[in-house]
C-alpha cells in the first residue's frame, strides 16, 4: 500500500484521488490542487471583495479549508471546482458581512466588465474545454439580461447582499427586486437547462 | 426522512420557499429566513429539486468574472502556511498507541458518572444494537443483509465507562458509529489508520450532551482496508478503537461481538 501522505503524484491524477492524498496531508497533492484551480478561485475571491490582499488570504482559507474537509468530498455530488467555488463564496460572503462592507451602486457598463476572455494553465484540456463551453454560455446569457435584472443579480451573488439591502441601495421597492432577481436567475436557469450544461 | 408528498404538501410552507427560492440559491437569505427555509427543504422534495436546479445555474456564475492570476509568490506561501499546520496538526493528532499519562480523568468533580441523561442513551443505544442483530439472520454477525456483509464491532475503549460500535460492511465505506459515556466538553475525531501506519481524519464525531454518540460515517476508503479505526479527543487522549482486519479474519471474535444469545 502506497503511503498516501509522500506519495509522488501524477499531474493526470484525478481531482477524487487528489483529494485523497489531500486529506493525508500530502503536500504534493496542495501544490498540485493550486496549479489546478488557484486562477478561478481567486479571481473570484478578487470580484467578491475586491481587494486583491484580502483576495490572497481568502485563497489561502479556502485551500486549507479544502485539506481539513478533503475526506468528504465526494465526486458523486459535483465536480471538485463546483465545491472549491462553493467554499470560497460562503467564505467570502462570511468576510463581506464581517466587515460590514457594502458596495457602492455600479453602472451597467461596469459590470459589462466582467464578461473577459480567459487563459486556465494547470487545468487538463478536457476540464479546460468543459470550463470554457460553461464560460461562453453565462457571458452569453449575461449579456442578454436587461441590465437591472444582471445588477440585482450581481449584487446579491458577488457582493453578498440581501434583497432588502439591494432595495435600499437602489432606493427601489422589494417587490421589484424579487422580480428583478426571479426573472435573472430563471432566464440563466433556462440556458443552462436549454444548452443540457451539467455544473461546472 | 419523512418527505412530503402531493396529500400531504405543506402549501405555506411551500409557498415561503417559493418567494426565498432565488436568495436561497444565491446564497443571500436572511439569518432568520434561512432557518425555516431549511427546516423546510429537509423535509419537501418538491423544494429540494427546486432549489437543486436553480444551483446548478448559480454554479456557474463565478466563471463570469475576468480571470486573474494570483501573485506567483502566493504559491509559496500557501505551501508554507500548509506544511506548518500539518505540523501542528500531528503534533496535535494522539497516536492510536494511548499513554496512560495521557488519560485524565472525564468527569468534573461535581458531576455524577452515570447521569440520567447518559444511563437513558446508554439503553438506546444498547437497543439499537440489539435491534441491529435482529436483523442478522441465524444470530451471526457476518452474515449477508440485502447482499451486504454486515458486522457489528466492539471498540475497546480507554477505561470501563466508554464504550462504542461500529456497524459496517467491510467492502464499504460507510458504517455506523455508536458510542456512550463520552465526554460532552471534549471535541471527539475519528481516525483511520492503514497498513501503512498512515493516520488519516476521517470526520469530527458529534457527541450529545448525555455522552453518547450516533452518526453514520463514510470512510475514504473500504471499511475492512484499515488497520485501526479510533476516537480520539482534542487533549491528546484515545478513548475508543478497534481493529476491522482482526473481526474480518475471525481470529478476534471479541472486537467483533457475537449475537447475545437469545436476542
Amino acid at each position: 500500500m502506497t503511503n498516501l501522505r509522500s506519495a509522488p503524484l501524477s499531474v493526470e491524477i484525478a481531482d477524487a484521488d487528489l483529494m485523497i492524498h489531500l486529506a493525508a496531508g500530502n503536500s504534493e497533492a496542495m501544490d498540485l490542487l493550486y496549479d489546478r484551480y488557484s486562477r478561478p478561485i481567486f479571481s473570484f475571491a478578487l470580484r467578491m471583495l475586491g481587494d486583491r490582499d484580502q483576495a490572497e488570504e481568502l485563497l489561502q482559507e479556502v485551500y486549507l479549508r479544502a485539506w481539513r474537509r478533503a475526506g468528504r468530498f465526494t465526486d458523486a455530488r459535483g465536480s471538485l471546482i463546483s465545491w472549491l467555488l462553493s467554499i470560497t463564496h460562503n467564505m467570502a460572503i462570511d468576510e463581506l458581512r464581517k466587515q460590514q462592507r457594502r458596495p457602492q451602486k455600479q453602472q451597467a457598463e461596469d459590470q459589462t466588465e466582467l464578461m473577459v476572455s480567459l487563459r486556465d494553465d494547470g487545468i487538463s484540456m478536457d476540464t479546460h474545454a468543459i470550463l470554457i463551453e460553461r464560460r461562453d454560455t453565462v457571458h452569453m446569457v449575461m449579456a442578454q439580461l436587461p441590465a437591472p435584472q444582471r445588477e440585482v443579480l450581481e449584487l446579491a451573488y458577488f457582493n453578498g447582499l440581501t434583497q432588502r439591502e439591494i432595495a435600499e441601495m437602489l432606493d427601489t421597492p422589494l417587490g421589484t427586486i424579487k422580480t428583478r432577481m426571479r426573472l435573472a436567475l430563471r432566464k440563466l436557469q433556462e440556458s443552462v437547462e436549454l444548452q443540457s450544461l451539467d455544473t461546472i | 426522512m419523512n418527505d412530503y408528498t402531493i396529500d400531504n404538501l405543506d402549501t405555506d410552507d411551500c409557498l415561503f420557499c417559493s418567494e426565498h427560492m432565488e436568495e436561497a440559491a444565491l446564497g443571500v437569505l436572511e439569518a432568520d429566513e434561512r432557518e425555516q427555509f431549511e427546516h423546510h427543504l429537509s423535509v419537501c422534495s418538491f423544494c429540494r429539486a427546486e432549489l437543486a436546479r436553480l444551483d446548478a445555474a448559480v454554479q456557474l456564475l463565478p466563471l463570469a468574472v475576468e480571470q486573474v492570476d494570483p501573485p506567483p509568490a502566493l504559491k509559496n506561501t500557501l505551501h508554507a502556511r500548509f506544511e506548518k499546520e500539518r505540523g501542528e496538526e500531528r503534533i496535535r493528532i494522539p497516536s492510536p498507541r494511548k499513554r496512560a499519562s495521557r488519560i485524565q480523568p472525564r468527569q468534573t468533580p461535581g458531576r455524577p458518572l452515570w447521569t440520567f441523561g447518559s444511563v437513558f442513551a446508554g439503553l438506546c443505544v444498547a437497543l439499537a444494537v440489539i435491534g441491529l442483530w435482529n436483523l442478522l439472520p441465524n444470530n451471526e454477525t457476518n452474515q449477508s443483509i440485502s447482499g451486504r456483509n454486515f458486522q457489528v464491532y466492539a471498540m475497546q475503549s480507554s477505561d470501563d465507562e466508554t464504550g462504542g460500535h461500529i456497524g459496517a460492511d467491510p467492502d464499504q465505506k460507510d458504517g455506523t458509529m455508536m458510542a456512550w459515556n463520552l465526554d460532552p466538553t471534549q471535541k471527539h475525531e475519528i481516525w483511520c489508520v492503514d497498513h501503512e501506519d498512515n493516520r488519516l481524519k476521517v470526520d469530527d464525531l458529534v457527541v450529545a450532551e448525555s455522552g453518547s454518540a450516533m452518526q453514520t460515517v463514510t470512510f475514504p476508503k473500504e471499511f475492512g482496508t484499515y488497520k485501526q479505526i479510533y476516537v480520539a479527543r482534542n487533549d491528546g487522549t484515545q478513548e475508543l478503537s478497534v481493529a476491522p482486519k482482526d473481526a474480518i479474519n475471525g481470529d478476534e471474535p471479541s472486537r467483533s461481538e457475537s449475537t447475545p444469545a437469545g436476542t
